[in-house]
């Protein structure tokens, strides 16, 4: 005899129990296995996906403006270096709208690619390669949207983005210019999966792309030999090396070309001046060309330069004025002729040359009017006007005559005659003299006035971009006295290289195939995710094996006491009975894994299902088995195992000999058992938790409702329990237990207090969990969203524009310039539209799988600060102010606002932290609960000009319109705007676009946690199964005193679906107040069917297992059981 | 292996427990007494008289509340957990009114049980047969407990009071659950293999007639031990 053939034996003879102690095992193994799969498998799908997309690309450059394309060669000679080759293409990226010639079909957010030859190899497609002239190639997603095919024709309007802000004067916005619009052919529609599919960020989404030739749309677009991104493709194995070099090469590669800048030397008046394509010269460009001329050891002179609509003598006696004259702020670098010891105009004052002062016939001394054009965001362009007195009269010759002062702009520098002129603003030519173009002719766009810098600083910043919004049109730098300014225009060059460093300017190498790996990890744990969802399976099976193997222990209480009698050491009496639930749990482990990767095939195929109609575009979903994950499932699954054994055999350790040996009374009855102030204590406690959790979210109080409700719940539910205890207690001291059958069943019940107690506590508290979570789910339809408090903050619309808009929708003037026809105006009448400007990125919802790593960001515009609104939530739970938004910095960072669950979910950040992005960082000084900002993060507009200066016109859109008007406004902005890819949607499904991913998630606990339920009543049942058994002499013994079958029958059913009915029915109910304030607002959209056909399911299932724990008990003759007593 | 029968001491015993009501009720009171080497004593008394206490407590199942017991030169009473159980492994061997054979072993695995608490000096199988053949079980050898009568199980239950040499029997009812017949055949065979054996046997039972059988009987009544006639050299000291 050796222990081992004891173990053996005693597994082969417990077999039944054995196996059902396994089954509960292998399922909780199999759960946390699937769980681990499936989690693999999601981050797997992504990985896959975006690596195919990405094809050979490992590193993309998104310039914020266009560069020449030779950039590409540049920069692979210095990136290449001695090392193995680097490939790199460029590429026009841009967003576009396209639309379905014949069927009129539109599909708005169409990215835009114009590749050439070198792209085409590098994405190893052909067909890239070979488009030329009006051919595209689509992705399948937009080839399926547009419902096109190859051969067929569809016009697509693309942004055009200009390099001059919108918010200017020379900015042209009209809707050719901005957007304008191409006939294509579809030659080829692209296989789906691999590089069509190309995105140049990580969201998990389908892209819907087109590809053009570059070189053809370039031209289309007047930007021929430019492009605005570049792709590189380095050698496997050399990535982050050649990633390095590439960032190196850059720094040597870039010129100034590249950042949109120039320098140009004046040899007539001795300088180098540094222009800019976008006319005027950011801040940081503007310090770097100062630093840069002083390292030359140059004079350094900034300049502004503006169009004065109207100079005029003020005296109205002597009305006499010049027309659009262009006026110059400018620091001196020579003397003025004329000027006498002044530098340059005094503040307020104003110096006209001679020609002009001719023209005005005025003198020194008096007031002259200014009069300039503001630009505005619906297109209207005011006159301001500004008096100045006139300080000097300058000769045209030196400085004065310096037409380098005004910087070349298409349309008018250009041109031979004033009257030729074509400017983004309105003009009356009418105005326009035969001495004005005399002056065009022979001084072309030279200053007829000079201001100080302060005064035409002030002209730039009357537009709404604000007071710090750029306003300098060239740096002058000037050869130290005697100096060569050519000379100079060299070594300022190299100095400003030095300054503006590509990666200052915008121009970085983002790690594409990094971030999309980094992305696959989802933007939560979907291992923990999917490991959550069936906690509650993995708690069931281990729960089933432990009860089960308890009372297996419980019922060989006297075999342990037998061989502790026998001098059996009490530790190998131990090791024996745990050596029997290792054996157990290996096999249920071995068994386990295989079943959790089915487990997880099954979880794969409903989650493809569950997310396609959530989330829309969801990359397809494949199993991906990780040695790991199976590993990790079956460690989990035996560390269960042996916690559960060792749980088990505790139980005997330690009682004493003749204890065990008599059976070890388990089951005995003991009338004043339990510590019945205990139970009174809990409930007193309970109702106490419960009453002060109400009374802390009363009002307004430091506890949320929801979370104070669900207290209250949990606490119902304890106070349940402390009181079926007292129940029990009092039932077992009670008499009359023979008077009826109920109560003789009732009374059996409480005679087995503590595990009817452990029955009752675990069905309840399952039965809540289950419960309260599936009530959880919301629809927003009939919810009330002209409530500026909730999560629509008062909006009813909200729209999303591909090309961003120009003109503000906002006002009939914007709309009017946007091409609305005046009989659209009463449809709109009393809408509000607030414009946001928003930046390119990923979105940051539970919409995207992938996790951001360069979330989009909304600019939040001054109105809207104002007007508040969606409840923000600030440190302390209190209301916070959408003013928090304004300063420049919190603590070093951006102050941002951010949807709760997006912020705490995705982001993995809260409130009071900083996030970085690339363009800088924030900070959450607010937290918007349940809103429609769920994909992007809002800073205000002003911060966000300051973060992404290349966005000046917004794109996205909140509509407010009166009641029942909602689908009219829409379709009214779709005619007129749905070319420019305006997607109008209501706020409401917006909001439930959000939620249906939870609602997902939500479905799929019910599915999990019903599943739990049902399997922990399967357990349940077995327990009470064993129970019967072990009261066959009690049952015989009422047989044989003459209770008939049924009867007895009836008794136990009673006893056990009483049980049975009393967890469902008070765990129901406890749920049901925890989530009741949910339950009462619009949104609450629970499932009744399926949450009912779930408890019903456990009903029945309960039920019949007590029938046939009944069967199985009353099965055989009563004398037998009774003899045996 | 084997050690020759020793004589058992009990002197001043006493045991009381503690009822639900916390009232403490004596079950033995101040019980000595001596039994001498490879002795017969059957131990006869109502019901609640403490006979089975009496034998958990010479057998280490329990301990008294004061007096002591020896076997041999060994104090039972002075010995700790694992001395305890190291001292039932070896030197006694318990035959139960319920047989309590393990369901899952066949007749010999149950009478080889004990040797699972030796490390060594372990009986082999060959020796389990041979002493079921000694008791009639010859050809039952491989049977289960479910297959064996009331009368077999309780005679595989004595052989595993034997199997590790145990030169004291104690024997609580081991006929209460058998016919009159087949309880007789076992009080028969339990005193030839004790005879055979040189053991001491000490046999709680109800039944004068096999109480007659054995070398002396001891009352046990109201928490005191009195003689029987017969009785060979039992003190009584109430």
């Amino acid at each position: 005899m050796s222990w081992l053939r004891l173990v053996l034996r005693s597994l082969a003879y417990h077999r039944g129990v054995g196996a059902l102690v396994g089954f509960g095992l292998t399922i909780a193994t199999a759960v946390v296995t699937g769980a681990l799969v499936t989690g693999d498998s999601v981050s797997g799908s992504l990985r896959d996906t975006g690596l195919a997309r990405l094809g050979r690309v490992d590193y993309a450059l998104a310039a914020p403006t266009y560069f020449p394309t030779n950039l590409a060669e540049r920069l692979a000679a210095e990136a290449t270096g001695g090392g193995p080759a680097v490939e790199l293409a460029a590429a026009v990226v841009t967003q576009g709208a396209a639309r379905n010639l014949q069927t009129e079909v539109v599909t708005p957010g169409v990215t835009v690619f114009g590749v050439d030859e070198a792209l085409g190899r590098l994405q190893g497609q052909a067909a890239l390669a070979a488009l030329n002239g009006r051919q595209c190639a689509l992705n399948r997603a937009l080839a399926g949207d547009l419902g096109v095919q190859a051969g067929e024709s569809l016009l697509l309007t693309l942004h055009h983005q200009r390099s001059i802000a919108t918010l200017t004067l020379f900015a042209r916005r009209g809707r050719q210019e901005v957007a304008p619009s191409l006939r294509l052919t579809v030659a080829e529609v692209l296989p789906e999966g691999g590089p069509g599919d190309f995105r140049l960020n990580t969201q998990s989404s389908t892209p819907r792309n087109l590809f053009v030739s570059r070189d053809w749309l370039t031209q289309q677009l007047g930007l021929e030999g430019r492009a605005n991104v570049l792709l590189a493709a380095c050698p496997a194995g050399d990535r982050r090396q050649a990633g390095e070099r590439l960032q190196e090469g850059l720094a040597k590669a870039c010129v100034l070309d590249d950042l949109g800048l120039s320098v140009k030397a004046n040899d007539e008046q001795g300088y180098v001046s540094l222009l800019s394509e976008a006319m005027l010269l950011s801040e940081p460009q503007v310090q770097a060309a100062m630093g840069a001329g002083r390292d030359c050891g140059a004079r350094v002179a900034l300049t502004s330069v503006y169009l004065a609509t109207r100079i005029a003598r003020s005296a109205p006696s002597a009305r006499r004025e010049i027309a659009y004259a262009v006026i110059a702020g400018l620091e001196p670098l020579a003397p003025f002729p004329g000027a006498g010891r002044k530098a340059a105009p005094s503040e307020g004052c104003v110096w006209v040359n001679a020609w002009a002062a001719e023209d005005l016939g005025c003198r020194v001394g008096e007031t002259l009017e200014v009069s300039y054009l503001v630009p505005t965001a619906d297109g209207t362009y005011p006159e301001a006007r500004t008096k100045l007195r006139l300080e000097a009269i300058v000769g045209l010759s030196g400085p004065a005559a310096d037409r380098g002062l005004t910087p070349d702009f298409e349309g008018m520098t250009d041109a031979a005659h004033v009257k030729d002129w074509d400017p983004p603003f309105p003009i009356d030519l009418t105005r326009v003299t035969d001495r004005d173009e005399e002056y065009w002719e022979r001084y072309r766009a030279t200053p007829k006035a000079f201001a100080s810098v302060a005064t035409v600083r002030a002209m730039w910043q009357s537009a709404p971009t604000g007071k710090n919004s750029p306003w300098v049109t060239s740096v002058r730098v000037a050869p130290p006295t005697g100096g060569d300014a050519a000379a100079l225009q060299e070594s300022l060059a190299e100095a400003l290289g030095r300054k503006l460093t590509p990666q200052a300017s915008g121009l970085a190498f983002a790690p594409l195939r990094r971030l999309t790996l980094g992305a696959a990890k989802g933007t939560s744990d979907f291992r923990q995710l999917f490991l959550g969802l069936s906690m509650f399976l993995v708690f069931s099976g281990a729960g089933l094996a432990g009860m089960l193997l308890r009372l297996s222990v419980d019922r060989r209480a006297s075999d342990v006491g037998l061989l502790l009698a026998c001098g059996c050491h009490p530790g190998g009496v131990s090791r024996a009975l745990f050596a029997e639930g290792v054996v157990l749990t290996a096999s249920s482990a071995l068994v386990g894994v295989p079943l959790g990767v089915l487990y997880a095939g099954g979880l794969i195929r409903a989650l493809g299902a569950w997310w396609q109609g959530a989330l829309g575009d969801t990359p397809g979903l494949w199993l991906h088995v990780q040695p790991g994950s199976l590993l990790a499932g079956g460690l989990c699954g035996l560390c269960v195992g042996l916690l559960v054994a060792a749980l088990s055999v505790r139980r005997l350790r330690g009682r004493p000999v003749l204890e065990l040996l008599s059976g070890w009374q388990a089951m005995e009855v003991k009338p004043d058992a339990g510590r019945p102030w205990a139970a009174s204590l809990l409930l007193l406690a309970s109702a106490g938790g419960g009453l002060l959790l109400g009374g802390l979210a009363h009002g307004g109080g430091p506890v949320a409702p929801q979370g104070a409700f669900f207290g209250i719940g949990a606490a119902l539910l304890v106070a349940g329990l402390a009181s079926a205890s007292l129940a029990l207690r009092r039932l077992r001291r009670s008499g009359g237990a023979t008077r009826s059958l109920p109560r003789l069943a009732l009374r059996n019940a409480a005679a087995a207090g503590g595990r009817s107690l452990l029955t009752l506590g675990l069905l309840a508290c399952a039965t809540f969990v289950v419960v309260a979570t599936a009530t959880n789910a919301r629809d927003f339809s009939a919810s009330d969203v002209t409530n500026r408090q909730s999560g629509a903050g008062g909006f009813s619309l909200v729209a999303t524009s591909s090309v961003p808009l120009a003109f503000d929708v906002g006002a009939p003037a914007g709309r009017a310039n946007l091409g609305f026809a005046p009989g659209d105006e009463a449809e709109l009448e009393g809408v509000e539209i607030v414009s946001l400007l928003a930046s390119p990125g990923e979105d940051v919802s539970c919409l995207n799988l992938a996790r951001p790593s360069a979330p989009r960001v909304l600019g939040v515009p001054a109105a809207m600060v104002e007007r508040g609104g969606f409840s923000p939530i600030s440190q302390g739970r209190g209301e916070a102010s959408w003013k928090l938004l304004e300063p420049t910095e919190t603590g070093g960072a951006v102050p941002a606002f951010g949807d709760a669950a997006s912020v705490q979910w995705t982001l993995h950040s809260g409130l009071g932290k900083v996030l970085a992005i690339p363009a800088g960082k924030l900070r959450f000084v607010g937290l918007l609960p349940g809103s429609l900002f769920a994909g992007e993060l809002l800073v205000s507009e002003a911060n966000f000009r300051r973060l992404f200066p290349a966005v000046s016109a917004p794109s996205f859109f909140l509509i407010a319109t009166p009641p029942g008007r909602e689908q009219a406004v829409a379709e009214v902005l779709r005619r007129n705007l749905g070319e420019l890819g305006l997607e109008v949607r209501t706020t409401r499904e917006t909001l439930n676009d959000f939620i249906r991913v939870q609602n997902t998630y939500l479905s799929m606990f019910l599915t999990l946690g019903g599943l739990g339920l049902l399997l922990g009543t399967v357990g349940l049942g077995a327990t009470l199964m064993r129970s019967a058994l072990e009261r066959r002499r009690e049952l015989a013994l009422m047989s044989a005193v003459g209770f008939d079958r049924g009867k007895v029958g009836r008794a136990l059913l009673i006893e056990n679906g009483a049980l049975l009915v009393a967890a469902l029915v008070w765990g129901t109910a406890a749920a049901l107040v925890a989530v009741a304030p949910h339950l009462a607002s619009p949104e609450a959209q629970v499932n009744w069917v399926a949450l009912l056909g779930v408890l019903a399911a456990v009903l029945v299932l309960g039920l019949v297992t007590c029938l046939g724990a009944v069967r199985s008990a009353l099965r055989g003759e009563p004398a037998p059981a009774l003899r045996r007593e | 292996m084997d050690e020759p029968a020793q004589e058992l001491v009990l002197h001043e015993v006493t045991r009381r427990f503690t009822g639900p009501d916390g009232t403490e009720f004596t079950v033995l009171d101040r019980i000595s007494s001596t039994v001498a080497a490879a002795e017969t004593v059957a131990i006869v008394g109502p019901s609640g008289s403490g006979k089975s206490t009496l034998l958990n407590l010479i057998g280490g199942l329990d301990t008294p509340t004061s007096g002591s017991i020896r076997l041999g030169a060994d104090e039972v009473t002075a010995l700790t957990g694992l001395e305890l159980a190291r001292f039932r492994a070896s030197r006694v061997g318990f035959v139960f009114q319920e047989h309590h054979l393990l369901p899952q072993l066949s007749a010999v695995e149950n009478v080889l049980l004990p040797s699972l608490a030796l490390s060594e000096g372990r009986r082999d199988e060959e020796w389990a047969r041979k002493l079921l053949g000694r008791l009639g079980l010859g050809g039952r050898l491989d049977a289960f407990p479910g297959q064996l009568s009331g009368g077999e199980r309780q005679r595989v239950a004595l052989a595993r009071a034997l199997v590790n040499g145990a030169k004291l029997l104690l024997c609580d009812e081991p006929t209460g659950n058998l016919d009159a017949e087949t309880g007789a055949a076992v009080v028969t065979l339990l005193l030839d293999v004790a005879r055979e054996e040189s053991a001491t046997v000490l046999m709680v039972t109800h039944n004068a007639a096999h109480a007659r059988r054995f070398g002396r009987s001891l009352q046990l009544r109201e928490g005191g031990l009195t003689g029987t006639p017969g009785v060979k050299d039992g003190e009584v000291r109430a």
